[in-house]
């Protein structure tokens, strides 16, 4: 990946999406995203804010308009250059999306695995990984015997392991309770504080009242508001 | 070790962790290949003995002349040296009448009495004709003996035999066998890749989870789909290693020495299928699995990018 710093490490350029004729997840949206930023996507539930995400980790492709990251244009990507740019793409979700029939550690270890990396870089990375979220007490547990906090510890995790340069959290807190909310978040801005570049989005207002940093509303798939 | 050697790795520990989650139905895929490969194993068994038996049949066939009533012995001798120059011929035997009433009576046993008194000049001379190996078929021997029926010596020659029967006979019943391990053939892949299909279907919906979490992390393409052309190989050389192994151990029940069965015609060496055409069924096996295994994981594993 590019690591020129001047040039901003997400940009999206008149990006509309349109599943049905008469509605339009984004429409014609334009925004930059600097490396290191930490960054809220907000709007109420259906405004476009998993459909930006999904189209920014090329889970799909945008009807209109281009998406660069990293220098490079995810349109003009080829199909077997989509696994690279989501090596350098950590995701994290709402419902975690653990494997049930995992530990903590192999789930972790897992998205290292398919991606080829060495037992001995993977048992290194995973051990580092595992300390960094808190869970290095809990590396043989199934996720069923672990809260929803420390689920998504572990989904953070995994997202990380690979060393992205970008994490995208949609709703991470969205099935936590308060505590666990803001336990999760400062666990993020601590991904950001190492360098990694994070987009959160989320609808829920006490997390934008509580950590204020950057925040793009959304609404009817278009940017409302851009700023602090 | 070397980055290709953990994914080989990676790949094998997958797809035995996939088949070992559902051990039951790889049981009943597996052992349903392995009936489907043994009977198509079993046609090609029966289609080399049939071979060997044609050949061994073959080399016991000899092409008899009878020369007419006036035919004298001199001019046996006189044809007998012009049939060995043919190239096809190995050596010719002159029957006089003697010998032949002899035979006949040999032949008649017991009942030897019924020819008491006849005359030998009753019984033709003939000459029996034997072929060099590698020409003792069915074609030269008709070639055989047209030559000999449009021989100069035509005048002597009254009629020729050559078991064109028999070997008229084991002839249809050799192609009806290979059209009939044609069909097997086609049952057996079509069998294979049915279940093949299906069993990595169900192991593709067992491990969705997995799956999905492969393409979020960025799994290659090759990452995720090996592991199941792995799992149908698999699936094809355990039921076709089972099948071969099935059908050696009633071939050694059944056939405990490899030739022990004999015909009147000679001494047939009967043998379990070659290496080659067990190894050739393993492979096919293999292929028509991964064949199936691609076909069952289609499009649904393709890196999901929203570009159709």
């Amino acid at each position: 990946m590019n690591t020129d710093g001047a040039e901003p490490l997400i940009r999206l350029f008149h990006v509309s999406k349109q599943y049905t004729r008469d509605q339009r997840a984004l429409d014609d949206v334009t925004l930059e995203i600097a490396r290191g930023e930490l960054v809220f996507l907000t709007g109420p539930s259906g405004a476009g804010k998993s459909t930006l995400l999904r189209l920014l980790f090329a889970a799909e492709a945008p009807t209109h308009g281009q998406i660069v990251i990293a220098g490079r244009n995810i349109h003009r990507m080829r199909q077997s250059g989509i696994p690279l740019l989501r090596r350098n793409i950590g995701v994290v979700f709402q419902d975690f999306k653990l494997l049930a029939n995992r530990t903590v550690w192999d789930n972790v270890a897992f998205a290292m695995e398919v991606v080829g990396h060495p037992p001995r870089e993977i048992r290194r990375r995973v051990g580092i990984v595992l300390r960094q979220v808190g869970l290095a007490d809990k590396v043989h547990t199934f996720p069923d015997r672990l809260s929803g906090g420390e689920q998504q510890r572990v989904a953070i995790a995994r997202a990380l392991v690979n060393e992205p340069a970008i994490l995208l959290a949609d709703e991470p807190t969205g099935n936590l309770d308060p505590a666990l909310t803001f336990e999760i978040m400062n666990l993020l801005v601590d991904v950001n504080i190492r360098g990694t570049t994070v987009l959160v989005a989320t609808h829920d207002p006490r997390l934008l009242e509580a950590f204020p940093r950057r925040c793009i509303a959304l609404r009817d798939g278009r940017i409302t508001e851009d700023g602090a | 070790m070397s980055a290709v050697w953990y994914r080989l790795r990676y790949f094998v520990r997958q797809a035995v962790g996939s088949m070992r989650q559902a051990p039951l139905v790889q049981l009943v895929a597996i052992s349903t290949i392995a009936i489907a490969v043994m009977v198509l194993a079993f046609c090609l068994l029966v289609m080399a003995n049939v071979d060997r038996l044609a050949e061994a049949w073959g080399a016991e066939v000899r092409l008899v002349a009878f020369l007419n009533a006036d035919a004298t012995e001199a001019d046996a001798v006189a044809l007998r040296a012009q049939v060995l120059e043919l190239p096809e011929v190995e050596r010719v035997t002159i029957r006089t009448r003697e010998q032949a009433l002899a035979d006949f009576r040999e032949a008649l046993g017991a009942d030897a009495a019924l020819v008491e008194g006849v005359g030998s000049d009753l019984l033709p001379v003939s000459i029996e004709v034997g072929l060099v190996a590698g020409r003792r078929d069915e074609a030269t021997l008709s070639a055989l003996a047209e030559r000999l029926r449009a021989l100069p010596q035509t005048a002597v020659v009254e009629d020729v035999a050559w078991g064109q029967d028999i070997l008229e006979r084991l002839r249809t019943f050799r192609d009806l066998l290979r059209l009939a391990g044609l069909v097997v053939a086609v049952l057996v892949a079509l069998a294979v890749v049915f279940i093949v299909t299906n069993t990595v279907r169900l192991a593709l919906f067992a491990r969705r989870d997995e799956i999905e979490v492969m393409h979020l992390v960025g799994a290659s393409e090759a990452f995720v789909r090996v592991p199941f052309y792995l799992e149908g190989g698999l699936q094809g050389l355990l039921g076709a290693g089972l099948a071969l192994l099935t059908l050696y151990g009633g071939w050694r029940l059944f056939v405990p020495d490899g030739d022990v069965l004999r015909f009147e015609l000679g001494h047939v060496p009967f043998a379990f299928l070659e290496f080659a055409v067990s190894a050739a069924l393993a492979t096919g096996a293999v292929a028509v699995g991964v064949l199936a295994s691609h076909v069952a994981v289609g499009r649904y594993l393709r890196v999901p990018s929203g570009r159709g």
